[in-house]
């Protein structure tokens, strides 16, 4: 071997060692958790810590029902409170995405300038004037101020990505859709919207995980029946009498595995989309 | 007037938008302002109080800690993400098979949720019996106290903040080197450039803009924190983590001054909007470019 081999081949070990640092760093969190929630209930705490127990049990899960009776209602609040809001803020950021990348009139940069300034806005500010005004309207304690006030938060950021990706289909194919007779409507749900399914898929997850791990306005607007499964974890972890670990990592990791297997199947898109969403504008 | 047909197909369609818009944020967000000049409370006829609430919460001690807190807290929060998300980006920029794989765990922490994220990192860092007090005992070092303690309590909160929300940085910023010319590195090449001067000459001068703008964005989504730092200490120990948010729930959830809550959430929504001018103007430059 020669120098250059030599320095090559250190270059390629030490390359290796960053990338595993950097995976050891995003990925060690969870996968630790989601292994320990499966230890048996007496060695979550073993000293010195453990990656995995002596065997793999369900007790942990199995005890959550004693613990946080509430855990898989709450778990179909969230369920609800998701679907729902990704549901309305599609529909809702689709047809205003089609309006801001097909059409042009002038007064459209008004609202466009609307979503861009309310994109900003932290939803802490909102929960003040919301709280009476769902209490007048006995829907405090419903998922519903979740899905409408989580909508809100959510379209306008989905309608900016949204009219990014629509931007780069060319829009000579509606034209050519519209020959053979459709209206500019028809011919874009037709011919536009199966091409940028990806990037719509991109953007239901982007959505669905903001909507899924909502924490401020599930605290503020719900108290038992609506309560959704963030909540829950969070007082089950600050019990009084002391939390329960096993039961804590058990819910936390169902809480998780879906949305990590949602971002990781469409990071490319997401990828794409936090890019145009930060970098072009 | 009649309008054009472009003109009401595009506004039936933005109805549902701008309905959500409106009833959800703009409408609540004058009530905010509102509120802010009122003594509201809840299950009490609100009394015009013109800026008392602005006066009481601007000379309270708590509030300014807290201010000045939530600025230590952003500032550290968002170079460190900037640091950390820019060494990762320099990392993957070195090529690896796999790449698409090591990009879908790296975004990982971005789908866990702040409680989650808070529960697996108080496993991990009880002062106690946690791995990573554990990993520093074994190097024979000092371990940490973590969360009984008022300064270190601060110290995890970032940790979790940071370790969440990097990915972001590192996607826009692998984005941003990427896009460097690589005739750039070939001339520096021909002169004798080593990799360390690429970085200094090179790579950091031309994505000093995508710096910029995922700083602004970074610290003006990291100022309304909430979710992390409420589960993992609600504010404390004492007041050692109370930041901007955390004061506003109180006042207004807590001790049930709405009034008080609304003049925060009104000084909290003007900084954001005037940080926020910057990149406003920008976007709106790339959603219509034509006013260029």
């Amino acid at each position: 071997m020669n120098i250059h081999q030599l320095r090559r081949f250190g270059f390629g070990i030490v390359k290796w060692l960053l990338l595993a640092a950097v995976l050891l760093w995003a990925a060690f969190p969870i996968v630790f958790m989601v292994m320990s929630s499966f230890k048996p209930p007496g060695e979550i705490w073993a000293y010195p810590p453990r990656l995995w127990g002596s065997t793999a049990t369900l007790s942990n899960y199995e005890e959550i029902g004693r613990y946080s009776p509430t855990y898989f209602r709450d778990l179909g609040n969230s369920v609800q409170v998701t679907l729902g809001g990704v549901l309305l803020t599609i529909l809702t950021a689709t047809a205003a995405a089609f309006v801001f990348s097909r059409i042009r009139t002038g007064w459209l940069k008004l609202p466009g300038l609307l979503i861009i300034v309310i994109r900003m806005f932290p939803p802490i500010v909102v929960i003040i004037p919301l709280f009476p005004l769902m209490s007048a309207l006995g829907l405090l304690d419903t998922v519903t101020p979740l899905i409408l006030a989580g909508t809100a938060f959510s379209v306008s950021i989905a309608t900016m990505l949204l009219k990014a990706f629509i931007d780069d289909i060319p829009v000579e194919l509606e034209q050519a859709a519209m020959i053979d007779g459709c209206n500019q409507f028809q011919a874009f749900v037709r011919i536009t919207l199966p091409l940028i399914a990806p990037g719509i898929a991109a953007v239901v997850v982007f959505v669905a995980v903001g909507l899924w791990n909502e924490y401020l306005f599930a605290l503020i607007f719900t108290s038992t029946e609506a309560r959704t499964a963030p909540v829950t974890i969070a007082i089950a972890m600050s019990n009084p009498d002391g939390a329960r670990w096993g039961q804590l990592l058990a819910m936390s990791t169902i809480h998780l595995v879906p949305v990590v297997v949602l971002v990781m199947a469409v990071h490319k898109q997401l990828v794409q989309g936090m890019t145009t969403g930060a970098v072009k504008g | 007037m009649r309008l054009s047909r472009p003109s009401v197909i595009a506004l039936v369609l933005l109805t549902p938008l701008l309905a959500a818009l409106g009833f959800f944020i703009v409408v609540p967000a004058f009530q905010l302002l509102w509120i802010s000049l009122t003594n509201l409370t809840p299950g009490r006829p609100a009394e015009f109080i013109g800026l008392d609430n602005y006066g009481y919460v601007l000379s309270d001690p708590a509030f300014i800690a807290a201010l000045l807190r939530n600025i230590a807290f952003v500032l550290v929060v968002v170079v460190l993400e900037v640091g950390v998300g820019f060494a990762i980006a320099l990392v993957l920029q070195l090529r690896f098979p796999l790449r698409s794989l090591w990009f879908a765990i790296i975004l990982a922490p971005f789908a866990v949720s702040p409680i989650v994220a808070v529960v697996m990192w108080k496993y991990m860092l009880d002062p106690t019996f946690g791995i990573v007090n554990y990993a520093i005992a074994s190097l024979g070092l000092p371990t940490v106290p973590w969360m009984t303690d008022a300064a270190t309590s601060m110290a995890v909160i970032i940790i979790v903040a940071v370790w969440k929300e990097f990915a972001f940085t590192t996607i826009v910023l692998f984005a941003a080197l990427t896009s460097i010319p690589k005739e750039l590195y070939e001339a520096a090449h021909v002169d004798g450039a080593n990799p360390w001067q690429n970085l200094i000459h090179i790579k950091i001068p031309l994505i000093a803009p995508a710096i910029a703008i995922v700083l602004l964005f970074r610290i003006i989504f990291t100022l309304r924190e909430f979710g992390i730092p409420w589960t993992l200490t609600g504010g404390g120990p004492g007041t050692a983590t109370e930041i901007l948010s955390i004061y506003l729930y109180k006042q207004a959830f807590r001790y049930s001054d709405f009034g008080a809550g609304a003049a925060i959430g009104w000084i909290m929504l003007a900084v954001t909007v005037l940080l926020s001018s910057f990149l406003i103007r920008r976007t709106y430059r790339g959603m219509f470019p034509e006013d260029r």
